[in-house]
């Protein structure tokens, strides 16, 4: 086995899983867009070094989906359009606030817009100062390279006291990880979630489709006792 | 208790419905500001002296022996058209040719012209086009608009602009004023007194949009630099409040367009590059209503966000 790699092998080993530092984080930014390796985040309000050492500070934004009990018992994604009709879209401008009663629940999204490069991930995490008040603004944390949009927060108030929520609040960092090998950017991009700017219910898949998907041939609902066809 | 009382100078803009969730048509409300401006510095009297020199040119004894109230009623006739003119070339001289857009949108103008682009109704054509003393017809006023915006160095950079918006805007400033004749007198020949008073009092209108609209700057010079890198922020899915510009010497900067500059960049963008949007997203129809609204709307939104983050960048103190 040779012990002699490519230049471009040490590159890809040297960069892999690293987490993006303040000036790595600042190049990307200063790219133009053509670029693939260009990161956009806007408006990123600190004039004066924006970044922490290995994170960017994000924004809660002003607008919020609140669950609401829906007019089936049930949030069934064999119901068409039963996640949008299940939310309550409300917008709290800056300056103004929400509150979240105790164990409840509510999507959110960033402030600030984003992008990603086409050989980076990254991942939001909740602010430690947040996180010790035991509000949680994320349990889907993983953003794909080239992904763009604000980033749909899950917010829960996991105490026993209501707390109150204010848009333009640092309320999570974004970490930005190196990938080994980058996606690529001539591929057409997911259009299920390409550049939200609030947050947005989820598309669902019809679990038929998903089920006939892995070789099942039937399935039940709540709304039928009878089996039916995936078509498989 | 009283209410406070209701403030003389706080106007109030109603809008309907069906309006208020599209971004670009919302454009339209710079004609109201317009009609606020109007009143609140006495337009209507200017315009008046002007309509009634007008009228006793083109109508003469008949206008002049008249009996006054009769006289009054004409006159009032040509100052309102002329109203609605003034607060037209406002919101022109105010934001830009994206009020035209909006205009033409709103009222469906595209369908005036054929499928290739010709103008169904005007001056070589059957049936020319209609005044209606009531209101000066939608074609007169889309005129007036470009005109301006032909006159500010708008028409220059907005000209080649792949859209039927622009392709009315194009007929029209090639339209001769004498294609406009009053409903009322179809039937008896070529007389069109009240159009003919309209159009005398026009250099007017255009001297009292400019004594108040005067000191605004169109952002004629920022658009022209920065409409390209708005839309290709746009045709990448990106909120175009930040953006990354190659100066003069080559070297990027920073920058964050105006409210004005992004407004008309972008509603080119949802005019002419809707279809290079949905070639970057997966498994999209071109030939589907449904999916072109989809991604209109997004652009909307895209515009909205990138409007609201130039307003808060610049209050806490970004250039």
């Amino acid at each position: 086995m040779s012990s002699v790699t490519s230049a471009d092998e040490n590159r890809h080993r040297d960069s892999v899983h690293s987490v993006l530092s303040r000036h790595s984080i600042d190049e990307r930014r200063r790219k133009p867009i053509s670029d693939p390796k260009s990161l956009v985040i806007t408006p990123l309000m600190l004039r004066t070094d924006p970044y922490d050492y290995d994170s960017i500070d994000l924004r809660l934004g002003s607008y919020f989906l609140i669950p609401q009990s829906p007019p089936a018992p049930f949030l069934d994604p064999t119901e068409e359009n039963s996640s949008r009709h299940s939310h309550l879209k409300v917008h709290k401008p800056l300056g103004s606030y929400l509150v979240i009663p105790a164990h409840q629940t509510v999507l959110g999204a960033t402030l600030e817009f984003i992008k990603l490069p086409h050989d980076v991930s990254g991942q939001i995490l909740t602010k430690s100062s947040v996180a010790r008040t035991f509000l949680l603004i994320e349990t889907a944390p993983w953003v794909h390279p080239l992904y763009r949009g604000c980033l749909t927060l899950e917010i829960a108030n996991v105490s026993n006291t209501p707390q109150v929520l204010y848009p333009g609040f640092q309320i999570g960092q974004l970490i930005l990880i190196a990938n080994d090998r980058p996606a690529d950017e001539t591929q057409p991009l997911s259009g299920a979630y390409v550049g939200p700017i609030e947050p947005e219910s989820p598309v669902l898949k019809h679990p038929r489709d998903i089920l006939r998907e892995i070789g099942v041939d039937r399935y039940r609902s709540p709304h039928s006792p009878d089996w039916q066809s995936t078509g498989r | 208790m009283d209410a406070a009382p209701f403030p003389t100078d706080l106007g109030l803009i109603g809008i309907p419905n069906s309006q208020g969730r599209a971004l670009f048509l919302n454009c339209l409300l710079a004609h109201e500001i317009g009609e606020y401006v109007y009143a609140k510095r006495d337009i209507e009297a200017i315009l008046a002296t002007n309509a009634t020199a007008a009228l006793e040119r083109h109508i003469g004894e008949k206008f002049t022996g008249a009996p006054l109230i009769l006289q009054s009623r004409m006159t009032n006739t040509v100052a309102q058209c002329a109203k609605e003119i003034f607060c037209d070339l406002f919101a022109v001289r105010l934001i830009g040719p994206c009020y035209s857009f909006a205009y033409i949108e709103l009222f469906d103008l595209p369908n005036l012209l054929s499928k290739d682009g010709t103008l169904i109704v005007g001056e070589n054509a059957k049936p020319p086009i209609l005044m209606y003393r009531a209101y000066p017809s939608h074609p007169f006023r889309v005129k007036a608009q470009a005109d301006l915006l032909k006159a500010e160095g708008w028409w220059d950079l907005i000209k080649d602009l792949d859209s039927r918006q622009c392709e009315v805007l194009r007929v029209m400033l090639e339209l001769n004023t004498d294609a406009f004749i009053e409903a009322e007198n179809r039937a008896g020949g070529e007389s069109t007194p009240f159009v003919k008073a309209l159009i005398d009092v026009l250099p007017e209108v255009k001297n009292q949009v400019g004594n108040v609209t005067n000191g605004i700057d169109p952002r004629l010079h920022e658009y022209s630099i920065l409409w390209k890198p708005i839309a290709e922020y746009l045709s990448n899915g990106i909120v175009p409040s930040t953006l990354n510009v190659a100066g003069t010497d080559g070297t990027l900067r920073e920058v964050h367009a105006t409210p004005i500059t992004l407004l008309n960049a972008s509603y080119r963008f949802y005019l002419e590059g809707v279809e290079k949007l949905m070639s970057r997203i997966k498994d999209q129809d071109l030939s589907s209503a449904q999916s072109r609204a989809t991604w209109m709307r997004r652009i909307e939104n895209w515009t909205a966000k990138a409007l609201e983050d130039v307003t808060l960048l610049r209050s806490s103190g970004h250039e």
